[in-house]
């Protein structure tokens, strides 16, 4: 009896694991029509308005559709409301789709992110970056490559548009696996905002180089027990100072995403391979920990911020850091803070002798799944929503009169209803060149601006990309042990120790096989280099 | 067969859900175990993927932190099990021996709290108590002392940890025990009672063997976890301090770290499987030992 008890149990597990394999195997085709045609089968426009821009080009409409985007981001509180308009006036008509978007919060996209694309929830576009697992996905298969072909055929508008650098930013090995978004902003290019009114109470240095940035830290330490605010109030989650380092040192990244690093010295030259190093194993990055180190013993931060996890925003904003250093997103935080009645701020370029690049086109991007259904049908609703102003504009920033309205410059004001529907609050990745700046700014952020523009700089590598995956083992190592000591070096708990905690991290990452990465690396970017005559 | 089918009919059915929920969330997912040895890609499905054989376990192994790792797992989980089984049967003999019932009830109400507390704000109570502007140093500023932080003291974390678990999960366990003490036949005590035994010799010779049947389960149930930390305890109490990890980064947390970064399923599905593989030998063996000695109290 016990035996065939066995035997029973044995077949079922035995069935059950082959089902469950070939539940797993059979969404292979790529059949798309769920119950009609798909959109690339033939013509038929008998669905869609006359006046529509996608009537007569040859597409098949005759199937109701809905097609989910993923955004990231907290739910904007009227975002019924929006794309309720946006359906009913724009897609539903013109091409016969519904839209619906879905959010990743902030605090777990991380985590959702693989898995929804690896799970069966319908995905058909979603956010992507490079900071936000675009190489890793492609190279899992998880995003729809893009050829030219099907781009000028299902994204006739936005192919048009979009700059050719754009296009080139994005590929990977001259491949196309997302449409980047419209306008390239200088969001990688740091500055400080501090405490103007600290300054002149307490005549403090004041920030505009590094040295004296860091003196004005230093002297607003020692006046801690006094005025209550920690110099840099920081977390464990946001590495402040390194960009602003690198700046100082005119250091520059090779490409988006990886930590590879050349002393660019303002110039456009694409660097020599020679000249690359890994971040972490170069001496800018030792000299960048000791230097950490000493801020850290003189109390600039709190000793414990490493097991910190509030965000360092919120402390400037409610006046327990005397500085913030970021992209422009520092002047919100100073706004904020003046709404709130706890001070006066002030930006700074900390280093205004430094060239900066725009924030590639890539850093924000979408992609079409490779699991879409209809992904045709996507392509041409990510098309429209970027190519109509008055769409991406409803997108954007809401709905016009409710949200924000336009003055006769063309300039956007914001109105009441704006905390509801903020401008640019998740649609950055589908952005345009003429999206409408906002009226009123704050002098010092028109000035932040204007200097950022003065300094542009566009280094002649810009549209190399790497792929990792001959050295994936090395690679996940690497960045294991890079996650594990970052932000440590960062909050310089070392201390006294810091330079034998430097040789330990070295001895790690070669462990990992920082030196095999770090080739592969070298290698990619030399055939890169003379493939394009550099 | 056919008639100890019909014959056992009810508990036959009675058993039929739990058989599926171990069908549905055990068995089935244990396919996904070929995504270990499979560079897998979406568009090709599990099955298409391409085998790569043992390459997504080699990144376990370039960097030479697996054994410190598993070290680190197995040696806190030994601890958490031992002083845990210690102060959990401890705790539920002395609340069965006390007589007054509302401080009895009242103190296993205040024992069982730290228990729903979850980790993220146990986090945030050590870092208010222990933090640079925390109670203590508070204290030791306000009577002139010099502050102290244990957040750079590594030496101490591994008795921070015993102890904030200790503190979190003894209530759980005392109350297992403690319907183990209460399923003790009262004519046993009543008996010795009258051969004139003492509490501690009731202690001695009749709660303490009659625990012995729940100890063994218990802790080979423990066992067979052993391989696996709490993620969420270390995840949220270590957080990113590297002078903390290099004693108290544990498999999971590292699993979690690498993978956040490269997200990479083979990768995972192979980490997994090692922490697994190393489970299921350690009840294996720890179950055969158990036959060995004490064949009553074995799991299976």
């Amino acid at each position: 009896m016990r035996k065939t008890g066995k035997k029973i149990l044995g077949a079922l597990l035995a069935t059950s694991m082959v089902m469950s394999m070939a539940g797993c195997g059979s969404n292979a085709s790529t059949a798309n029509a769920i119950n009609g045609k798909a959109t690339a089968d033939g013509s038929d426009d008998s669905a869609i308005a006359a006046d529509s821009p996608y009537a007569g080009k040859g597409f098949n409409f005759s199937t109701k559709e809905t097609i989910v985007m993923y955004a990231l981001g907290d739910r904007p509180a009227d975002m019924d409301a929006v794309l309720e308009k946006a359906n009913s006036e724009y897609f539903e008509p013109n091409l016969n789709t519904t839209l619906d978007v879905q959010f990743l919060n902030w605090s777990d996209y991380q985590t959702k992110y693989s898995l929804l694309l690896s799970g069966g929830e319908q995905v058909d576009l979603i956010y992507t970056a490079s900071w936000c697992y675009y190489n890793d996905e492609v190279a899992a298969g998880a995003f729809k490559k893009l050829d030219e072909d099907y781009l000028k055929t299902y994204m006739p508008y936005t192919y048009e548009e979009l700059p050719e650098e754009a296009w080139k930013e994005i590929a990977i090995n001259g491949d196309i696996y997302a449409v980047p978004k419209g306008k390239a902003t200088f969001t990688s290019y740091n500055g400080a905002v501090v405490r103007q009114d600290l300054i002149d109470k307490y005549s403090l240095t004041t920030p505009d180089s590094w040295d004296n940035f860091k003196k004005y830290l230093e002297e607003l330490a020692e006046l801690q027990s006094e005025t209550g605010v920690t110099a840099l109030n920081t977390d464990a989650n946001r590495e402040q100072l390194f960009t602003l380092f690198c700046q100082e040192n005119t250091l520059q990244g090779v490409t988006e995403g990886y930590d590879f690093l050349y002393q660019a010295n303002n110039s456009e030259k694409a660097p020599n391979p020679e000249d690359i190093q890994y971040s972490y194993m170069s001496d800018f990055y030792t000299d960048y920990a000791l230097q950490m180190a000493d801020l850290a013993s003189k109390g600039v931060w709190s000793s414990n911020a490493i097991n910190d996890t509030t965000d360092a925003q919120t402390y400037f904003e409610n006046g327990t850091s005397g500085a913030l250093v970021w992209n422009s997103s520092i002047l919100t935080a100073g706004d904020n803070l003046e709404k709130a009645g706890l001070g006066e701020y002030k930006v700074y370029d900390v280093t205004p002798n430094t060239k900066r690049s725009r924030g590639a086109y890539s850093v924000d991007a979408t992609a079409i799944a490779s699991k879409a259904a209809d992904p045709e049908r996507a392509a041409l609703v990510l098309d429209y929503m970027k190519s109509d102003v008055d769409l991406n504009r409803l997108l954007l920033g809401g709905i016009e009169g409710t949200h924000y309205e336009l003055d006769e410059d063309g300039n956007r004001i914001t109105l009441d209803k704006a905390s509801d529907y903020p401008w640019n609050g998740w649609a950055w990745n589908i952005n345009r060149q003429d999206e409408p700046d906002e009226a009123g700014m704050d002098e010092r952020a028109i000035e932040y601006g204007n200097k950022c523009e003065e300094m542009e700089f566009v280094p002649e590598q810009t549209g190399f990309t790497f792929d990792p995956s001959p050295v994936q083992n090395q690679y996940a190592a690497v960045q294991s042990v890079v996650s594990e000591y970052q932000q440590s070096f960062a909050l310089g708990i070392y201390g006294k120790d810091t330079e034998s905690a430097i040789d330990e991290f070295h001895e790690a990452l070669k462990a990992a096989g920082v030196e095999e990465f770090t080739a592969e690396f070298i290698k990619q970017y030399t055939e890169y280099k003379e493939a394009n005559n550099l | 067969m056919g008639k100890r089918i019909a014959k056992n009919k009810v508990l036959l059915i009675m058993l039929i859900p739990a058989v599926v929920y171990v069908i549905v969330f055990s068995y089935i997912p244990m396919a996904g175990i070929v995504l270990a040895f499979k560079n897998y890609r979406y568009a090709d499905g599990i099955l298409g993927s391409p085998w790569v054989g043992l390459d997504n376990f080699r990144f376990l192994f370039v960097s030479n932190k697996i054994w410190d790792l598993t070290k680190n797992t197995l040696l806190y989980n030994i601890a958490f099990i031992i002083f845990g089984m210690i102060c959990e049967v401890g705790f539920a003999i002395i609340l069965s021996e006390l007589n007054n019932k509302i401080f009895k009830k009242v103190a296993q109400g205040f024992m069982f709290l730290p228990y729903f507390i979850s980790w993220v704000v146990v986090s945030t109570i050590m870092l208010n108590i222990f933090g640079d502007n925390g109670v203590i140093n508070s204290v030791l500023t306000s009577i002139g002392q010099e502050k102290y932080s244990i957040y750079s003291n590594t030496a101490l974390w591994p008795v921070v940890m015993v102890c904030v678990r200790l503190w979190k999960q003894t209530g759980y366990g005392t109350v297992i025990y403690l319907a183990a003490i209460a399923g003790i036949s009262q004519d046993l005590y009543e008996a010795a009672a009258i051969d004139g035994a003492n509490v501690w010799q009731k202690i001695r010779y009749i709660t303490l063997p009659s625990l012995k049947p729940t100890v063994m389960i218990m802790t080979l149930l423990a066992l067979g976890n052993i391989f696996r930390g709490d993620f969420g305890m270390f995840y949220q109490l270590i957080g990113a301090n590297q002078l903390l990890m290099k004693s108290s980064d544990i498999l999971d947390t590292y699993i979690y770290r690498l993978l956040l970064t490269t997200p990479d399923v083979g990768m995972t599905a192979a980490a997994g499987l090692y922490q697994s593989l190393l489970c299921f030998i350690t009840i294996i063996t720890a179950n055969w030992i158990v036959k060995k000695i004490a064949p009553d109290y074995t799991l299976f």
